[in-house]
């Protein structure tokens, strides 16, 4: 995840993108026009200067091939007139000067090719100049050239009136640009508004935020934030009641332990004292059960909560291994425990901690509840994938049956080991697995356990 | 017996120097595992340790990352892990660093000596010594086991499966483990053929002492009469 520094500003990003190209297009449209109308001014002035030269060759007369001008100075004056430039012409005949100004060029660069004429850039009197040209060839004599020459001052001033036409343009991009910077802002503003107001509730509140005022594309956002809200709500209001449970669940035995404790230390004799010692020591290992199952359900509450870490397993090795765990405790009480696993290994998917977890569940509660020389079967089958755990104790009543899977809820018949959090484990571990528990008697009279999961 | 306690817990450690010292062991505690390292160190004033009771979570380190260091270049010392950390995965990865078993706290005392015993008497066999396990006695190095004062006529795979039963007792023998030690031991057998042997050899201690239990598709469990000292 990129720190704060690399982080992007939203608002710069939706300007760049949207000025750099408004700023692209105004300049290619400015450029585009400036150079047409450029072009076209030049296209008119060089047509009027063609238009002179033509009047001018309207005016030449041969006589026996050779080529005279006939201009009356008045003629020649409103020719020659021009407020801003200065005119020159010459006619010409095979390279002679027939009338006009001597020297100017008969061909330059730029040039231009009209329908009855040509112009083209030239310098003529140490001035540059747009010459126009126009060729009269009657067959009968040699060709006599007309040429205009004027001084480009007309052109330079059209050109700096195109410039002032694009000012215009430039107010346009400022208009659009200002435009766009204030609609950025409106639309970015509910984001830090939203912001602020997240920001503003206290640190530890965890209620849901308001989304009055939210844009639509952000309700999805607001949605999510108080949803997340609603988890860690759900999950703390889950550990206060369990650390609340847990407190009394670890309180009472231990008020108990210190009762046997003053008893043991006012005791008459040694005997005496030994025997309740004896007591304390059941009390002690009752303890260490509710710790463990305890710290077992912590442990779901917070792997329901997170990620779970589903393996394929094969559960008949599961049930050894879990079977082997408690086999102490079976034969101490000579009960005899048995593992029936037809085929092997059955394959699930599932959590290996917690499945061994819900089987030592198992095995405890029939452990604590089949009298000596009791039999306990573990049944491991794959079609469907099923655990059974069946005991020879003394059952639990069918009114019970859905009860004793509440948390520190015990049946009728439960002696003084459990804890009452035994199948609470079982039922969750099995929730978390998608798999049912159902709970009916054994063929020994007992209670029978059968957790099955769902087809894979 | 000589046993080295990596515990830095100052009341367990004082109860189980006062428990082992009162059984005729002798055991030095230490608190941290720099600490155990030197006392393990092989010195002329530091005699060899029998065995090794380690805490995982020490002051100066994790028991299972200094366990698998260690395991390295020293198999030779047993080890028992003794921990509050009770998920399948530590004691998986506890034993997979090189324990020879692993205990949860708390557990009760007597479990932890008769973890101690079987530890022991584990070695013992796999090296071919002479053990007495109540009114059993066993000459590895001979082949020859004893019930009662009584010699068994054992086949040698017979005589293994009693000794993996005596390094176990009085706990079970899980299933697996005894197929898997004798499949290492280059008997190529089905699982049927191990419980012929147990079979087998629990007819031979027929009208003895000893009787070897079964809990159906667990394991075995030898059980064994206490021998009275006159």
């Amino acid at each position: 995840m990129p720190g704060p520094r690399r982080a992007r500003w939203l608002k710069v990003d939706l300007l760049l993108r949207l000025m750099l190209p408004l700023l692209v297009i105004v300049a290619a449209a400015a450029g585009f026009g400036a150079f047409t109308a450029q072009q076209l001014t030049a296209r008119v002035y060089d047509r009027w200067l063609v238009d002179a030269a033509r009047s001018v060759a309207a005016q030449v007369r041969f006589e026996q091939g050779a080529a005279a001008l006939d201009l009356p100075p008045i003629a020649e004056s409103i020719l020659l007139f021009d407020d801003n430039d200065r005119i020159y012409f010459a006619v010409e005949q095979g390279g002679r000067l027939i009338a006009g100004s001597a020297g100017i060029p008969g061909a330059g660069e730029n040039e231009a090719r009209l329908a009855r004429g040509a112009a083209y850039d030239s310098t003529f009197d140490g001035q540059a100049v747009r010459v126009a040209r126009v060729t009269l060839d009657r067959g009968d004599a040699e060709a006599v050239t007309v040429l205009v020459a004027e001084t480009g001052l007309k052109r330079e001033h059209s050109a700096q009136e195109l410039v002032a036409v694009m000012w215009p343009m430039l107010a346009l991009i400022v208009a659009a640009g200002l435009s766009i910077l204030l609609a950025v802002r409106g639309a970015v503003r509910p984001l830090q508004v939203i912001a602020s107001r997240w920001n503003d509730r206290s640190p530890v509140s965890l209620q849901p935020v308001g989304d009055d005022g939210v844009p639509r594309e952000l309700l999805p956002f607001t949605a999510a934030l108080n949803g997340l809200l609603a988890r860690i709500r759900g999950l703390l209001a889950r550990e206060r009641q369990f650390a609340a449970l847990a407190a009394h669940q670890l309180r009472t035995p231990l008020a108990g332990l210190q009762l046997g404790l003053a008893r043991a230390a006012k005791a008459a004799d040694v005997a005496q004292a030994r025997a309740v010692i004896g007591e304390l020591r059941q009390a002690t290992e009752r303890t260490t059960r509710v710790v463990h199952q305890l710290l077992a359900l912590g442990r779901i509450d917070s792997e329901h909560r997170g990620d779970m870490n589903f393996v394929d397993c094969d559960l008949v090795s599961i049930a050894e291994d879990v079977g082997a765990a408690c086999a102490d405790r079976a034969l101490a009480r000579d009960v005899d425990l048995e593992l029936v696993a037809v085929e092997r290994p059955v394959s699930a998917l599932v959590a290996p901690d917690l499945i061994a977890e819900l089987l030592a569940n198992l095995l405890d509660n029939a452990l604590c509840y089949t009298p000596a020389a009791g039999r306990i079967v573990v049944e491991v089958h794959a079609h469907p994938v099923t655990i059974r755990v069946s005991d020879s104790g003394p059952g639990i009543a069918e009114d019970e049956r859905e009860a004793v899977f509440d948390r520190f809820v015990r049946g009728r018949t439960a002696r003084g080991e459990g804890s009452g959090l035994g199948l609470a484990i079982v039922r969750e571990i099995a929730a978390l697995h998608q798999a049912t528990v159902a709970l009916t008697d054994s063929a020994w009279g007992g209670t029978s356990v059968t957790i099955a999961f769902a087809p894979a | 017996m000589r046993l080295l306690l990596v515990e830095d817990d100052v009341v367990i450690a004082r109860e189980l120097l006062l428990r082992w010292s009162s059984r005729g062991w002798t055991a030095q505690a230490r608190t941290t595992l720099a600490a155990a390292e030197e006392a393990l160190a092989s010195k002329p004033g530091n005699p060899p340790y029998d065995l090794i009771i380690l805490d995982l979570g020490l002051p100066d380190g994790d028991g299972v990352d200094w366990l698998t260091h260690r395991r390295r270049d020293d198999r030779r010392i047993p080890v028992i892990m003794l921990t509050a950390r009770d998920r399948i995965a530590d004691r998986v990865r506890g034993l997979q660093s090189g324990a020879d078993d692993y205990l949860v706290k708390p557990f009760d005392p007597d479990e932890l000596d008769a973890r101690i015993e079987a530890v022991q008497r584990r070695g013992q066999v796999s090296r071919g010594e002479h053990l007495r396990y109540g009114r059993i006695t066993w000459l590895g190095d001979q082949g020859l086991a004893f019930v009662d004062g009584r010699s068994l006529e054992l086949m040698p795979r017979e005589f293994e499966v009693l000794g993996l039963l005596l390094g176990r007792a009085p706990r079970l023998l899980p299933k697996r483990w005894l197929i898997d030690a004798l499949a290492e031991r280059n008997l190529n057998l089905a699982d049927s053929a191990a419980e012929v042997y147990v079979s087998r050899l629990r007819r031979k201690l027929a009208g003895s002492s000893a009787t070897i239990r079964t809990l159906r598709g667990f394991g075995y469990v030898l059980e064994v009469g206490v021998e009275k000292d006159a």
